[in-house]
């Protein structure tokens, strides 16, 4: 049997006991949520400066919308909607709208 | 300029959670008479007037629950209990009073004195023994984890002593911000968006030029693409996460240490699997703060920071000038190009000992990929640097370690 090279050290892994998601959470953890929280505030912020400024464009209003929604709706999964997203489909749209 | 220091591309920092030097480290002076460890002998007064040594007892987890306190109040009886107090040094005598106040229970609070003995941190106590270990490493503050951490971003903490984490409008710039400006790069990686960050709020508004995530590391370690300076976090909490159930990593307490262990060792293996990043690189390793554990080597006092804490905000009664510092931590300097089994020497030794604290990250990050930099705070231009210690010779593959787990 081939000796172990001297420099190699086996690090030992937890058990799965070791897993506790329903630790009460320590008070870095209760400090990390309000100041993540807060951040949040602030960046809401910085997006609805941009509604007072005109002009806003639809990809900024759907950019604010989409951000909020991430956040208040995760379950929904990716956003990224292929449908009328190709070039032909946006001209057909602009020459219904004219 | 050595050898080591001229092919220095890289400095990466990864800062870990809340241990003692004492409680990780402590058990290697048996091994190495020139570790500052522990003798055995050290003890603090028990709440019924008894003396509790230390023992190597400490475990992996579901000793330290409740998290013990290492708020500034907290860690000010921690250092001065049965002293007159600051200015004096401190007498390390309050460890077990501190702890007892959490619980009221005498037999739990002597946990507080318990040490790992090294076999049972084989990452920790091989990269001590294999590179470079400072004795005399200390936290910043005498207080808690985001006050601390701000001196390893900004060099200072601005006269905080608490977690607050806004540093918005302040007087100097923080490492990235500086290395961004002189054309260098630098990121924090956090281990994932639900673990995602500790530092300072204002820098993670900064994304995504600031940030990445762990998977981004281990990539950017593959590739070649880490940028000059990397910060790394550790995993803050336990999750479900894309791979599974995701244990924390940060060794926090009553997180399990030995996942900590897997984390260090798998930053040290992504580095050093990459030939060329290995010999361009140096890894530091080191905690925040003590986390409310035992230390027996009173923090120095050091150069004023030209801010002052109220005493409101230190909640002991005095205002703190941020002239004296934070309780010893366990650090590690990582490089192909150090002296096996190198300690560097701390307060035991008047003559040649050197004090380093978190602030040394920043001057050390400065100094070696912008140079002469004034707008900084007092604390970082006194602080002690450590690229010294990278030599002229570099150590051979089959001299350094390898993790497997």
């Amino acid at each position: 049997m081939p000796r172990k090279p001297s420099n190699v050290i086996y690090v030992p892994k937890p058990p799965g006991s070791a897993y506790a998601e329903g630790r009460p959470a320590s008070r870095l953890l209760l400090d990390q949520m309000i100041h993540v929280a807060s951040a949040l505030v602030e960046h809401l912020k910085t997006l609805d400066n941009r509604r007072s400024r005109k002009p806003v464009t639809e990809a900024q209003a759907g950019e604010l919308v989409r951000f909020v929604t991430r956040i208040l709706h995760p379950h929904t999964g990716p956003q990224t909607r292929k449908t009328g997203s190709k070039p032909g489909s946006r001209r057909t749209h602009r020459r219904a709208r004219a | 300029m050595t050898a080591g220091l001229d092919n220095l591309r890289h400095i990466v920092v990864l800062m870990m959670e809340n241990r003692s030097f004492d409680h990780m480290l402590g058990g290697l002076k048996k091994k190495d008479p020139r570790i500052n460890g522990l003798t055995g002998n050290e003890s603090n007064l028990d709440t019924t007037n008894e003396p509790v040594k230390v023992q190597p007892k400490a475990q992996f987890q579901g000793q330290l629950d409740p998290d013990p306190d290492h708020h500034f109040p907290g860690v000010h009886k921690q250092l001065y209990f049965g002293t007159s107090g600051p200015p004096g040094p401190p007498g390390m005598g309050g460890f077990i009073q501190s702890y007892f106040e959490q619980q009221r229970d005498a037999d739990h609070a002597r946990k507080i004195m318990y040490y790992f003995p090294p076999e049972k941190l084989p990452v920790l106590s091989t990269l001590a023994t294999s590179f470079a270990v400072f004795n005399g490493w200390f936290s910043s503050i005498p207080g808690p984890t985001i006050c601390n951490r701000a001196f390893a971003h900004y060099g200072t903490s601005f006269g905080k002593v608490g977690m607050d984490l806004f540093y918005e409008n302040v007087p100097f710039k923080n490492i990235y911000d500086r290395m961004w400006g002189a054309g260098h790069s630098a990121k924090i990686y956090y281990f994932d968006q639900t673990s995602s960050t500790m530092e300072i709020v204002n820098l993670l508004k900064n994304q995504p030029q600031n940030f990445a995530t762990y998977p981004q590391f281990l990539s950017d370690c593959k590739k070649g693409l880490l940028p000059d300076y990397a910060f790394l976090e550790p995993n803050y909490n336990d999750h479900e996460g894309e791979g599974g159930e995701e244990l924390a990593s940060d060794q926090h307490p009553d997180h399990h240490v030995q996942q900590g262990e897997i984390f260090i060792a798998s930053v040290y293996n992504a580095i050093r699997n990459n030939p060329k990043l290995w010999q361009t690189t140096a890894l530091l390793v080191v905690y925040d703060e003590h986390g409310g554990i035992y230390d027996h080597v009173p923090p120095p006092p050091c150069k004023p920071d030209g801010f002052t804490a109220p005493a409101d905000a230190t909640g002991t009664g005095q205002p703190f000038a941020f002239d004296r510092l934070g309780v010893r931590v366990p650090a590690v300097l990582i490089s192909p190009w150090i002296p096996k089994a190198t300690v560097v020497a701390g307060p035991e030794d008047p003559s040649s000992g050197r004090t380093f604290e978190h602030a040394s990250i920043p001057a050390t990050v400065t100094q070696h990929f912008i140079g002469s930099y004034e707008e900084r705070s007092p604390r970082e231009k006194e602080a002690e640097t450590f690229l010294d210690l990278l030599s002229d010779s570099l150590r051979a593959d089959s001299d350094c370690p390898v993790f497997h787990f």
